[in-house]
């Protein structure tokens, strides 16, 4: 008997990380998609990372009665506990993200030029 | 078709590098160009002596940090070809730079904007240049003056800091200097509100000023700026770039 075909997993699922971060770097999809290209050796277009990172974060809808574990718990077995609270499924969807409480649209700007940013100091020699 | 406007404004980072100084001889020189101008005074703090509407006082004082307060730009650059000039105070950055990262890109559809950056021996003033450049990116063209207050003290962060260098390879500013300038002469202009061209037309009534030898320095500091704008000149007045009239 023929093994069932595994679920379309794509490849730029390992990149999710990588293209969020530059996304709230403000990049473009075509930057992003010519750095995947250049520099992970994927080759993909500017349409078709949009396309799998707005799929890839989309937030699921949960089956009829699981959308709230705590309310759906059964009265009748009040010593059994829910799978999981509301804030473990948050900590569970975000994973090991770095959570900004700042909107994208406010976040640090990028130094577009060298690396300098105005919290350091400059280096220079001065002169005798 | 409709020539540009420009607007141009003095980084409102450090204080006491010459903003004023240097935005008071820009007004003179664009006026010898037979330029109408719109000025703008943006120093909200420096309500008396040596604020901008103190040299001309049809210069309108606007404070920064009112709600809304740099929109009124806008109400300025109705006509095409106008060249506003705009005087920032020290400080001014936060209004600034969230004004501009809202309408950088409506203000660009009939408007160059120039941001003038003064440099002195401080690398305060060389901080507070590159921090301003942070901040507005590639989205004006940059004019740094470097304004040796006393002779011979130099520019050294802004000649050996290597981040510098990565600013002028990435934003071409336009650099020009004015030299060896008498700190008394200019802080006699500023108690007295005093502009060079009146002291070399003798309109006042100041008589440390009526010496032959102050009225020659005067116009030896006017003809070193109008010098140093006219180097300029290609990114100070209106382009002959043309648009089409909004539709």
């Amino acid at each position: 008997m023929a093994e069932p075909a595994r679920p379309f997993r794509s490849i730029l699922i390992g990149y999710l990380d990588e293209i969020r971060r530059l996304r709230r770097a403000r990049h473009t999809w075509r930057a992003i998609a010519e750095h995947l290209t250049s520099n992970r050796g994927v080759k993909i277009t500017a349409s078709g990372v949009h396309i799998f990172f707005k799929r890839a974060t989309r937030r699921k809808s949960q089956s009829l009665g699981f959308d709230d574990p705590v309310t759906a718990l059964p009265a009748d077995h009040p010593g059994s506990k829910p799978a999981h609270t509301p804030s473990e499924d948050q900590h569970r969807t975000l994973g090991n993200q770095a959570i900004s409480v700042m909107p994208i649209n406010q976040q640090k700007k990028q130094p577009w030029f060298g690396s300098w940013e105005p919290e350091q100091c400059i280096s220079y020699t001065p002169k005798e | 078709m409709i020539r540009r406007s420009n607007i141009i404004f003095t980084q409102g980072g450090k204080g006491g590098v010459g903003k004023t100084t240097v935005v008071t001889a820009l007004t003179a020189w664009i006026r010898t160009k037979g330029f109408d101008l719109i000025l703008l005074d943006f120093d909200s703090e420096n309500r008396d002596k040596s604020s901008f509407q103190s040299f001309y006082p049809e210069a309108q004082k606007i404070d920064i940090h009112a709600p809304d307060s740099l929109d009124r730009v806008f109400h300025f650059l109705e006509k095409p070809d106008t060249i506003l000039i705009a005087d920032q105070g020290a400080g001014s950055g936060g209004e600034t730079f969230s004004w501009f990262d809202r309408t950088a890109e409506i203000v660009r559809e009939f408007a160059d904007v120039i941001s003038i950056g003064i440099v002195t021996k401080d690398p305060g003033s060389v901080e507070s240049v590159l921090t301003w450049a942070y901040h507005l990116g590639d989205r004006v063209r940059y004019l740094i003056v470097l304004n040796e207050l006393v002779r011979g003290t130099g520019f050294d962060a802004w000649c050996t800091a290597p981040q510098v260098n990565e600013f002028i390879a990435a934003a071409q500013p336009s650099v020009i200097a004015f030299q060896n300038r008498n700190p008394d002469f200019e802080d006699m202009l500023r108690a007295n509100h005093l502009t060079l061209e009146k002291v070399i037309s003798r309109e006042h009534l100041i008589s440390w000023f009526h010496s032959l030898t102050r009225i020659v320095q005067a116009r030896r500091y006017q003809q070193e700026a109008y010098s140093a704008f006219e180097s300029a000149s290609h990114i100070l007045l209106p382009s002959d770039k043309t648009e089409m009239a909004a539709v």
